[in-house]
């Protein structure tokens, strides 16, 4: 697993970022940014190469849903490994998410173990 | 007809004496008898008409009782809508009291809202320390690494991972509150709309003013936390060692509000964002998928 790539973290609850990013850090990655929505990581993301990307659903004004299927519909963008994170869990949401290209999907609450395994399969 | 004049009634000797006349010939008596017939006949007609009016009235009355038992069960219904309608007015009214129990609280619906506000803060504040605490052991624990303790300082970064990972209840539980929040915003839009079609406003019926009001003798004392107007620890340390000769309650009441933090509806919107989101109530565990079937979905 290359944990040099950059890495951006999409929640519009502070804590959940905090909590990602302190678990990418132990798992080594170093190189981590943070969005609030979807409008903002979709920002990023076009100014700046990022080789994975864990979101949250539900979002405002722009969710990860919709951040996932503008990544998938961009050229540029469209191989970056898109991981979702989200308390959403019935089956639609998933399947919704996998029609739309998500590579991996995580429940909260989650545990740091099922984070590293989901980053390790995507990477 | 102007010249035809209507002859009067008969007095009863007239009468007589015309009957006598009649009957003191054959053909007096003749008649006499011919007339008697002809008015029974039509004395059984007069009656066998009127048996036949009653008959028929008795047909339309029986026609018109089964309409009016129609009309009568229509009427209770109406009554015990009208009925039903008061009681909800009743109720509706007793939700937004305006009574003086109450002059100066907000909308119980409101104050709902906004003691689940606090409690989204609240969590949020605590969760952030319990972070701020995480990752300083994380940082400290990179130094007892540095001496060499490496099995312990890996079991520290374990545990330490394991707060980290504890404090995701903040999301889960903020997102379901902010259900909740939503769903009373919403209940509270729809009785103001009812309040305000109804005019009921400020309506408190007696009987329910009595059946609400907490009778405890100290129940005025118990609100529960309060969401503003409350006092700090060393307020209240100052206030139980001061002697009570020399305790200015003006000045400590008016410093009590001065600390109160800014009411729970100025605070910012973050519970709404999350008021989409579903957190997995009782009616969806159903159709909500665990990590390991999401992961079959991956292969």
């Amino acid at each position: 697993m290359d944990t040099s790539v950059p890495v951006l973290v999409v929640d519009d609850y502070s804590t959940m970022r905090r909590i990602i990013k302190n678990l990418l850090n132990q798992i080594g990655f170093t190189n981590i940014e943070e969005a609030d929505n979807g409008a903002a990581a979709y920002d990023k993301m076009r100014g700046r190469k990022f080789g994975l990307v864990i979101s949250d659903w539900n979002m405002e004004p722009m969710t990860g849903l919709e951040l996932l299927k503008l990544v998938r519909a961009d050229s540029a963008l469209k191989a970056t490994p898109f991981i979702m994170v989200t308390a959403e869990s019935k089956t639609e949401n998933v399947v919704a998410a996998k029609a739309a290209g998500v590579s991996n999907y995580i429940v909260k609450p989650f545990n740091a173990e099922t984070l590293k395994t989901k980053i390790a399969s995507v990477l | 007809m102007a010249g035809l004049k209507v002859p009067k009634d008969l007095t009863g000797e007239q009468y007589i004496a015309i009957e006598d006349s009649l009957l003191s010939s054959e053909q007096g008596r003749a008649f006499l008898r011919m007339r008697d017939k002809r008015g029974a006949v039509l004395a059984v007609d007069e009656y066998l008409n009127g048996l036949r009016s009653i008959k028929e009235w008795i047909e339309r009355s029986n026609q018109r009782s089964a309409e009016d038992v129609h009309l009568e069960v229509l009427r209770k219904e109406l009554i015990e809508m009208a009925a039903s309608i008061r009681k909800a007015k009743v109720e509706i009214s007793a939700m937004k009291p305006a009574g003086e129990d109450n002059a100066n609280s907000a909308r119980r619906i409101n104050l709902a809202t906004e003691e689940l506000d606090a409690i989204v803060h609240s969590t949020e504040r605590a969760t952030t320390d319990i972070l701020n605490g995480a990752e300083r052991i994380m940082e400290i624990n990179s130094r007892i690494r540095d001496t060499g303790l490496l099995l312990e300082a890996e079991q520290i970064d374990q545990e330490a991972t394991n707060i980290l990972m504890a404090c995701g209840f903040q999301d889960i539980t903020g997102q379901r509150i902010s259900k909740v929040v939503s769903t009373l915003r919403y209940l509270e839009e729809r009785v103001d709309a009812m309040i305000r079609i109804w005019g009921v406003d400020g309506v408190m019926p007696e009987e329910l003013a009595t059946m609400r009001r907490d009778t405890r003798p100290d129940a005025h004392l118990m609100s529960g936390p309060p969401l503003r107007g409350g006092v700090d620890q060393s307020t209240v340390d100052e206030l139980l060692n001061a002697s009570p000769d020399t305790i200015d309650w003006g000045a400590a009441v008016a410093a009590s509000a001065a600390n109160a933090p800014e009411p729970a509806a100025a605070m910012p919107a973050k519970p709404e964002r999350k008021a989409m989101e579903p957190a997995a109530p009782d009616a969806e565990v159903a159709s909500a998928l665990d990590q390991s079937s999401i992961d079959s979905l991956f292969p």
